[in-house]
């Protein structure tokens, strides 16, 4: 008994001790602070992603509030959005999207570099320049040419293969984006092969 | 169906891929100038073609059919950069409004795309592989909607834009932009409907204007531009921009 | 002694099964739920009301096993999603629509029919007839446990659980850690780590192949009337030593942990429901934990290894010999998760090396034959879960060593209250198990009450071999296959 009361105390002025050590330190952002207790043990510990949590680190901080809000709204309803993103987006105010939204896109990227490389090739040519004849448009002309987005448009380099296949399979089975076009519609323009080969080569972009 | 090769002046023509999935080569800057000693005749006839001013002649609007089918894949594919219903849309590059616009300028910017006359990758891929059928189909498209207005730029700027566009800058010999584009920005035949375009568009090509043609010249009516928009400052430009995109 | 005290006198941790129950629900659903919410939420319902998610993002539809998402929740400190702590401001963390009350409960029933009846009337833990009958026994509560699970404050989590005994007739203290945890960057790399007080060695750890959360083993829950084998020290000090550890995961691959138990004196051990053993540590126990994981695709690999050291004296007033036991382990755990399908491959090795100079040496007589022994116990198992509903486990199980017994006929294991009767002195056994399980609410709790969910199953153990006989083990007749059992169960978590 009189153990486990000096382990309870010990570990009690040990979490207290730390937690001022770490203020003395430094002054986290409201979104670091969030982020810490709410994201990273899914999404990694820096945010990089983690299995089928994507990495967040870096991505545009429009794009996240928009998301954080359109899984609020339970607009964005495929499958693991679903199950795993709707219950904490559920309680996100517009305040504390604006804030993660801030902290996530000055944190720098890591590209995932887990998709076929020896695909990479023919996904560059698919990303750069679509493909006419398919009436597949470049992906480069709203996500940029180094994958980096734009405002509310997501930067996709470096995101993991499987997470970016699966979101372009997925709006081809008809679930929801958060803006109703134009990527719903560009997923169903792609053949699986496509897809395969888009998803591969932003894997390896920095 | 007119052949329009002759304006391609020192081209050598792409072949025409229709073949899906087929991804094009751009063709190397470096090829346009690289050429091997002409033949005498062959010289005299390249020296008659560079001493003609390339001109665009002003679009001729095929009624060809074109399979429905076909055509709806190819405004669809349009939408996916220009949006639903062609308004333009802000990406990492900005695709410029085109509902509305009339179908003379559509036609011939597509053909200036295709034959590399005005610079653009993404726009060369788009617009190479389409017939003139086409082109005309897609221009009578979206020559015909009306969606609302876009976004504007800084609303402050917009008021000196108006009296830019409607009185021109006559200390640096600038026309009045009215007196090609409409009193309204609505435009007429070659001349481009610029009422309600993207802001970031208008400012972009404004400032590029002379960097997005090739060297040998810019095409037709378009060479009017050159310089105007080489005269205008950076804020000129911005302000114009920014009361077009005000406008329905 | 009978089966029933067999499996009693192992110490086991796991609460037993008993019939169905239904009464229960809504009374300790009101009790410890706070406001309804239109939340689809759900595992511990403490930890799934913390997060905001269900059950399945961390379990799968089976209860303590552990996705990679499970994993990461307990290494982080169980304080994932908690609003518990001065420096996230109140306007930033939106008001739950629950106040995150960090409790949960769960209770099994079930309903047990073996092969043969039980060779006498089962018994508690004090010797005593429990009421239970011979044979097909309906027991509306075969175990309930009341939990303390989640953020206590910023960084600070607990898993903590109490733990009543239908068969024992007794309240004890079950599996209970304290877990500090945080992380930093150390270049690019990430370091997780953490410190932990707990009672069981591998109560800390996050795959389920190391003992205290084995399935089947500590992290499943079985029939009251299991035959338990004979298992090392590593897996039979839970509830009756008291460690602490600490650990860290870098760059999720990485994993090491090391700690030092101790026995609790015989006063605490009292007061927390484990019994009264005479036996001390002497001096501390070092136990330890290496992994790596890799996590490619929808794949998980993991392989590690573990073990501890103890020197135990079995009877200060009889001897000042410690009896050596060295427990070395090696674990390995597949899992592949892709849209509904998940499927989980566990193996684990354990080794023990005995070194009795102490029950060797006992003023009041010798109570081994031998001074050394050694034990191996060979687990595998495989899960396979179906939109996170429906689930099949088996598994099997392989104990074997060396024979040895006292002048008394029990297996000298002082940590089994007493021992374990065995004519033949033989640890040997080995069976199979078979399990079928329905938990409707995996992805999201019923509209009345989301946090609740239920385990319905049915599960068949096979024995080829009890105390090293598949016939007449116990020197009175009874077959290995008289204890094959099936147990239908239902296992309710608010």
């Amino acid at each position: 008994m009189k153990l486990i009361r000096t382990t309870i105390a010990l570990l009690a002025l040990a979490s207290s001790a730390v937690s001022a050590m770490a203020f003395d330190r430094e002054h986290k952002s409201l979104g670091q602070t969030f982020a810490d207790t709410n994201c990273s043990w899914c999404h990694g510990p820096s945010l990089q992603g983690f299995t089928t949590a994507p990495r967040l680190a870096g991505q545009k901080a429009e794009y996240i509030q928009s998301q954080l809000l359109s899984l609020k709204s339970h607009k964005r309803d495929n499958p693991l959005a679903r199950q795993v993103m709707w219950g904490p987006a559920g309680t996100v105010t517009p305040e504390v999207a604006r804030e993660l939204g801030a902290y996530f896109s000055s944190l720098d990227a890591e590209a995932a570099n887990d998709g076929r490389r020896e695909l990479a090739g023919q996904g560059q040519g698919i990303y750069q320049n679509g493909s006419a004849g398919a009436n597949i448009p470049s992906c480069a002309v709203c996500h940029g040419p180094d994958g980096q987005g734009a405002g509310a448009i997501p930067r996709i380099g470096g995101l993991s293969y499987a997470y970016v296949k699966r979101q372009l399979e997925q709006w081809g089975q008809g679930y929801h984006a958060s803006a109703a076009f134009p990527m719903p519609a560009v997923a169903r323009q792609l053949s699986a092969a496509d897809i395969d080969a888009i998803a591969s080569y932003l894997s390896f972009v920095r | 169906m007119t052949d329009n090769s002759l304006s391609a002046g020192v081209f050598v023509m792409q072949p025409q891929s229709t073949l899906p999935g087929v991804i094009s080569r751009p063709l190397p800057a470096a090829r346009l100038r690289a050429v091997s000693p002409p033949a005498p005749l062959a010289l005299a006839v390249a020296m008659l073609v560079l001493a003609m001013p390339p001109v665009v002649r002003a679009a001729e609007i095929s009624d060809h059919p074109v399979s429905s089918g076909y055509l709806k894949g190819k405004i669809q594919y349009c939408t996916y950069c220009h949006g639903s219903s062609g308004q333009g849309y802000r990406g990492y590059y900005s695709m410029p409004r085109l509902a509305g616009q009339t179908p003379e300028y559509f036609i011939n910017q597509m053909r200036a795309y295709a034959e590399r006359q005005r610079q653009n990758r993404y726009m060369y891929t788009a617009a190479h592989g389409l017939s003139p059928s086409t082109r005309s189909a897609l221009a009578r498209h979206f020559a015909g909607l009306h969606p609302g207005a876009n976004e504007h730029g800084p609303r402050g700027a917009a008021g000196e834009g108006r009296r830019i566009y409607q009185e021109g800058l006559p200390n640096s010999n600038i026309p009045a932009c009215a007196a090609c584009h409409g009193p309204e920005g609505q435009g007429s035949g070659q001349n481009p409907r610029l009422a309600g375009q993207l802001y970031a568009y208008t400012q972009k090509t404004l400032a590029n204007w002379k960097a997005e043609r090739t060297s040998g010249g810019s095409p037709g009516p378009a060479s009017i531009m050159e310089p105007i928009a080489r005269s205008m400052s950076t804020s000129q430009q911005a302000a114009v921009a920014a009361y077009l995109g005000t406008l329905k | 002694m009978t089966q029933q005290s067999l499996k009693q006198a192992m110490g086991s941790l796991t609460s037993q099964g008993a019939a169905f129950c239904i009464a229960g629900l809504s009374a300790a659903a009101v009790l410890i739920s706070g406001a309804l919410s239109s939340k689809p939420v759900s595992a511990l319902p403490a930890f799934a009301r913390q997060t905001g998610q269900p059950c399945a993002t961390c379990h799968n539809g089976t209860y303590a096993q552990l996705t990679p998402f499970g994993r990461q929740f307990k290494l982080n400190g169980y304080t994932a999603g908690g609003t518990r702590c001065n420096d996230v401001p109140a306007v930033a963390v939106t008001p739950q629509n629950d106040v995150q009350v960090p409790l949960s409960m769960m209770v099994i029933s079930g309903f047990t029919h073996t092969q043969k009846d039980q060779p006498a009337p089962p018994t508690n833990r004090d010797g005593f007839a429990n009421g239970l009958k011979l044979n097909d026994n309906a027991i509306p509560v075969e175990g309930a446990s009341i939990f303390l699970a989640g953020q206590l404050y910023c960084k600070l989590g607990s898993f903590a659980q109490v733990t009543y005994s239908r068969s024992n007739e007794a309240y004890f203290l079950d599996n209970t850690e304290f877990r500090y945890a945080d992380k930093f960057r150390f270049g690019t790399n990430n370091v997780l780590w953490g410190l932990f007080a707990n009672n069981n060695p591998t109560l800390d750890d996050v795959w389920n192949t190391s003992p205290a959360w084995r399935i089947p083993g500590g992290g499943w829950q079985a029939s009251t009337f299991a035959v338990a084998p004979q298992a090392p020290l590593i897996e039979s000090l839970g509830g009756k030593v008291g460690g602490l550890g600490g650990y860290v995961f870098v760059n999720n691959t990485f994993y090491g942990a090391f700690g030092a138990y101790k026995n609790l004196d015989r006063k605490t051990q009292n007061v927390l429901g484990q019994g009264d053993n005479p036996a001390v540590f002497d001096g501390l126990a070092p136990y330890w934990r290496l992994a790596i994981e890799k996590n490619w695709g929808d794949f998980s690999l993991m392989a590690g290894t573990f073990g501890m050291y103890a020197s135990i004296i079995p009877d200060r007033t009889q001897t000042t010999f410690g009896d050596k036991f060295t427990d070395v382990g090696w674990d390995t755990q597949f899992q592949y998760l892709h849209g509904a399908h998940f499927l989980t491959l566990r193996a684990s090795y354990v080794d023990e090396w005995t070194h009795l100079d102490g029950t060797f040496n006992l003023a009041s007589g010798q109570a081994t034959n031998n001074l050394k022994n050694h034990l191996s116990q060979l687990n595998l198992s495989a899960t396979y879960a179906y939109n996170s509903i429906y689930s099949v486990t088996a598994g099997y199980f392989d104990v074997r060593g060396i024979t040895d017994m006292d002048p008394n006929g029990v297996i000298p294991s002082y940590w089994t209250s007493g021992g374990t009767p065995n004519p033949s002195g033989s640890p040997n056994a080995r069976g199979e198990v078979l399990d079928f399980g329905f938990a409707p609410w995996s992805n999201g709790g019923p509209a009345l009450y989301p946090w609740f969910n239920t385990r319905v199953g049915v599960q068949f153990t096979h024995y080829d071999k009890t105390q090293g006989a598949s016939t007449n083990y116990d020197g009175a007749g009874r077959n290995a296959k008289d204890d094959d059992a099936v147990w239908l169960y239902s296992w309710m978590a608010y």
